[in-house]
């Protein structure tokens, strides 16, 4: 449906300013997964049987598990049986990713789902939980290249069809705790079709829904607290999950995306037990009270008035969801009054980011689109066509771009990215990071049965930015939870400081924040995790800082 | 964005022309059949042949493209649509099933249609409340509330238009609106699980903690929206002939209590291809709820032997072979089905009744506790956990779970019939009289209530 214009490259690069015309202006991203190594293709194992997890693709994370400065990938892939297995890929000093899975001991070769990170021992390095369809796998970091398997002695295996994953400190012991979504009971498939009757993928109501798990680290493994702590009451299709404070209470809370069933608003109560408040809080459904298929998940401020809004992306046919805080700590379906809906009914959207992609400061919006079932009105298959190009023919959707203009309106500009927009593939997991170390946000996206992609942002005419990272000298090192805000001039900005966040993945702990001209941010104010609030001087512009904890003028808890 | 302006500006052309003369007739639209199932290709066939023949015919435009929307094969639904409307400009149907299918892929089309749609069935709340829904989901918050009005003018009980305009007064901000609209839809309608979220949020907005905890319980008692009684899509929906749309009947039909109507369709999905294990236990439970049980447990067993941990089939038939009097087998069903999957609210709640018939009180309250905690709406536990507290004679355990589900259904006779009864046995004279006139209120025959009644001291 989108605009498919062709680009031509570097040519608009000369033109006057104001005189591009569409054919000729540079696109804003590029996709440079292969010149820069980062060669991955993902297999589910399709052979036309229509098993449910093929369709569902896996995730990634976005770290730097070497400590050297810039950030490496780790890319999550589920046929068991196929050659290639999860993959870690080193970033070296030249920008190039280099495979480092042998080395690193980090390929596990369940079916795979997702990728989780988090500093579970406070070491200093962060450590990775890799979500399969069936057991778990934890690696934790040995600081020298390589990772340890420490699954059965953490005690977290499970063998369930779990999802997205979150490490956050829920007890306030300053070390990460761990909730991991399940999906849906993995039973021999139900023979499901599309409206004429033709084989396709059951929707996640064919199955039935399966308790999330929630683990206690007590400093030397997890312990089970699923039941005790209310997160098994219910059974539901969990896909994603992000954990944050939000109901300012200085504790961390979580949001589980459910496909086709309410979505769950974990209050943490700060007895070791949480209460779902999605329904009160307003999360739970659409504004019409009806269950949408929630997939990912993304945290930010789109308003500009500091409270920290949701974004849920879900199934074609249902609007992607954009939940706007208000005073009361409340969140309101406001996706027709924000743009956000329309644009987004005809596609089913997973991975998905909220981010200052141009830096005019304000957050713009990535959603990584696929279908689940077969398109509405999609032909038989050619004879002879191979169950992987069935997938991808029937499968395939165009991605998402929209630019916010300030004011939390949003509009579709895939026009400004043919590459990014209209490579229709069978997308998944999405991450925005400053990959190539240049300031600016790139994506990093997954593809079912498809090629992993690195789009280099080129987006013209930026504005300025600053890059802050959170430290914690003694517990919960990278201060997952913690909110930073920023004010230059007379515009605030808010960004959560989290890892779990999209569609099956894993994020750098590092906010990046877009100043438009300003030439530097005037004031920064941190809220820790514990409730803590800090104030630090200024920086200036296109600069990465380091804010650590204690170092700034408190305001007290 | 190009492509959908184009489209919309074709439709808008086509729609002001209305001049069926001046346009060319268009080729039927074919679909590839290949691949799918034989009833579908069948059925197509036949309604294409007969379009062949009258091609000056609304209906078998309509009717065609009714086939093709049932199988949502949206586009050439729309095709046909579109020559239906223009072979009969002053068929409402055509323009408003147009719209539906419209919505699936080209809505700035269906906003178009629902508008012609609505110009020739003046008066109609279902095409108002639906246009309504569309604008809403637009963004178009003005016309969407004119819709709902129009829809509340039409018809003054209309819950869906209530629950509409409340979600525009919540978007403006306008609290105390939404809950008065909200809160009328609620009577109007007090099982539509649309209307419960929207006040849980729009009193905790407002501050008022308790009505909001009410309203957060009823959100999870009622957690399925209603929709508008619809005829021309009804009737649409019911012309799909796939295996998947006829075991979707085959289940409503048993919700609805017609029983022979799912087996019919059940065994029209078995002609097309194999059952899954849910289907045939589906029919096995049909079959069970028929008193037919020895030909439930042969598609009972049919079903197992596809996925023998089936905890759905497992519990259902557990549920059977208590009816048949196998107690040990029903145990070992159920036993294996609460086992393989703890958080299958049914399974606890059939091994609870098991429980219950074996005198084990406690373990059946346990039981049915549990099934509360994984399913807050599972109305059949509250009654059978207050049953089993009278059981024991602890009336006062008895009235919770009663009380409770009494909040959800206000007009239960015979909830409040065991509440009364329970009253009286705590010797509250009063509220047990109260409670057995309410019953007589609402069911005048309720012999048990009034000889109860005449029992109470005056």
């Amino acid at each position: 449906m989108r605009s498919s214009i062709r680009v031509a490259g570097v040519a608009a690069l000369v033109l006057p300013i104001g005189c591009e015309s569409a054919d000729e202006r540079e696109d804003w991203f590029v996709d440079v997964a292969p010149e820069l190594g980062l060669l991955f293709d993902h297999t589910s194992g399709v052979r036309g049987e229509f098993l449910l997890p093929e369709v569902m693709g896996s995730g990634l994370a976005l770290f730097d598990y070497d400590g050297d400065g810039d950030l490496d990938v780790y890319l999550v892939n589920a046929d068991s049986e196929a050659a290639s297995g999860n993959r870690l890929f080193r970033q070296d000093a030249d920008g190039v990713f280099r495979d480092a899975t042998r080395e690193s001991g980090t390929g596990d070769a369940g079916y795979g789902m997702g990728a989780a990170i988090g500093d579970i021992d406070n070491d200093g390095d962060l450590d990775l939980l890799v979500t399969n369809d069936g057991p778990n796998r934890l690696y934790r970091n040995n600081a020298d290249g390589t990772f340890s398997d420490i699954t059965q002695s953490a005690g977290i295996e499970g063998a369930r069809w779990s999802t997205s994953a979150a490490f956050c400190d829920i007890d306030e012991d300053g070390l990460l705790d761990l909730y991991i979504a399940n999906y849906v009971t993995n039973e021999p498939p139900y023979a499901c079709a599309s409206g004429t009757g033709e084989p396709d993928y059951c929707g996640p109501n064919a199955y039935r829904g399966v308790p999330d798990r929630l683990y206690r680290n007590n400093g030397a493994g997890f312990v089970d607290i699923s039941v005790a702590s209310g997160i098994a009451q219910t059974a539901r299709n969990g896909l994603g999950v992000v954990c944050f404070d939000f109901d300012g209470d200085a504790r961390d809370d979580f949001l589980v995306a459910n496909d086709g069933e309410r979505n769950q608003l974990w209050m943490n109560e700060g007895d070791g037990t949480f209460v779902d408040r999605g329904v009160r809080f307003g999360i739970a459904t659409n504004i019409e009270g009806h269950t949408e298929a929630s997939m990912g998940i993304a945290l930010g401020d789109v308003d500009g008035d500091l409270r920290l809004d949701a974004l849920m992306t879900h199934l074609g046919g249902e609007t992607n969801t954009l939940y706007l805080a208000d005073p009361l700590g409340m969140l309101l379906d406001a996706s027709a009054l924000s743009g956000v809906g329309f644009p987004s009914v005809a596609d089913t959207g997973f991975g998905v980011a909220l981010a200052d992609l141009d830096q005019d400061a304000d957050l713009d919006l990535v959603v990584a689109n696929g279908r689940v079932q077969r398109g509405a009105d999609s032909t038989a298959a050619p004879g002879g066509e191979a169950a992987t190009d069935t997938f991808r023919r029937l499968y395939a959707e165009p991605n998402l771009l929209m630019v916010n203009n300030g004011r939390g309106w949003f509009d579709e500009h895939c026009e400004a990215s043919p590459v990014f927009c209209a490579t229709t593939e069978v997308s998944r997991g999405l991450l925005t990071a400053d990959i190539d170390a240049d300031g600016d946000l790139d994506i990093l996206l997954t593809n079912a049965n498809g090629p992993a992609r690195l789009y280099r942002n080129d987006i013209p005419d930026k504005g300025n930015w600053v890059k802050l990272r959170l430290a914690d000298p003694v517990l919960n090192r990278d201060a997952i939870g913690a909110t930073v805000r920023i004010r230059t001039g007379d515009t605030r900005q808010a960004r959560p400081v989290v890892h779990a966040t999209s569609y099956l993945s894993g994020a750098d702990a590092q906010v990046h924040f877009g100043l438009g001209p300003a030439l530097a941010v005037d004031e920064i104010e941190v809220i820790w995790p514990d409730g803590a609030r800090e104030r630090f001087p200024g920086v200036a512009a296109n600069h990465s800082t380091v804010i650590r904890k204690g170092t700034g003028r408190g305001d007290g808890a | 964005m190009v492509v959908r302006l184009t489209s919309l500006f074709a439709l808008a052309g086509f729609v002001l022309t209305g001049c069926a003369e001046q346009t060319p007739e268009p080729d039927i639209p074919r679909v590839e059949t290949r691949g799918m199932e034989a009833p579908v290709k069948i059925l197509i066939d036949a309604v294409t042949r007969n379009l062949e023949g009258n091609r000056q015919s609304a209906n078998a435009w309509g009717r065609l493209g009714r086939v093709y929307h049932a199988h949502e094969l949206y586009t050439p639904a729309l095709a046909c649509y579109r020559q239906a409307i223009r072979l009969d400009a002053d068929d409402s149907h055509w323009p408003y099933l147009a719209a539906h299918a419209a919505s699936e892929v080209d809505k700035d089309a269906a906003v178009a249609l629902f508008e012609r749609a609505r110009a020739l069935a003046s008066g109609n709340a279902t095409v108002l409340v639906a246009q309504g829904d569309l604008l809403a989901q637009l963004g178009r918050r003005d016309t969407a509330r004119e819709a709902y009005l129009a829809a509340l003018d039409a018809d003054d009980r209309s819950s869906f238009a209530r629950v509409g305009l409340a979600r525009g007064a919540l978007v403006e901000g306008d609290l105390p609106r939404a809950r008065s609209l909200l809160e009328r839809a609620a009577e109007l309608a007090p099982t539509d699980g649309s209307i419960y979220p929207l006040l849980t949020r729009v009193l905790a907005q407002l501050g008022e903690p308790e009505p909001a905890a009410r309203a957060e319980w009823l959100a999870k008692v009622y957690d399925t929206p209603l929709e508008p009684r619809d005829p021309p899509l009804d009737a649409m929906r019911r012309l799909a002939a796939n295996s998947h749309a006829l075991a979707s009947a085959a289940r409503a039909l048993a919700e609805r209590g017609d029983l022979l109507g799912a087996e019919v369709q059940l065994r029209r999905v078995l002609a097309i291809r194999p059952g899954t294990p849910l289907e045939l236990g589906n029919l096995a439970t049909v079959l069970s709820r028929q008193g037919r049980h020895a030909e439930a447990m042969e598609y009972f067993a049919e079903g197992l032997a596809g996925n023998p941990d089936d905890v759905v089939l497992l519990s259902h038939q557990g549920l059977t072979q208590m009816k048949m009097g196998h107690i040990e087998a029903a145990e070992a069903s159920l036993e294996r089905a609460a086992t393989l999957d703890p958080a299958y609210p049914q399974a606890q709640f059939n091994l609870g009744v098991l429980r219950f018939g074996q005198g084990r009180h406690a373990d059946a309250i346990a039981l049915f506790e549990r099934s509360l905690v994984l399913d807050p709406g599972f109305t059949d536990a509250y009654l059978n956990l207050g049953s089993t507290y009278a059981t024991l004679e602890e009336y006062e355990k008895a009235l919770h779970p009663w009380e409770r589900l009494r909040q959800a259904q206000p007009d239960n006779a015979a909830l409040i019939h065991n509440i009364a009864l329970a009253n009286a046995r705590l010797g509250r004279l009063d509220e047990a009289r109260s409670d057995f006139q309410r019953v007589l209120t609402l069911d005048p025959a309720n012999v048990a209530s009034r000889r109860e009644l005449e029992r109470i001291p005056p």
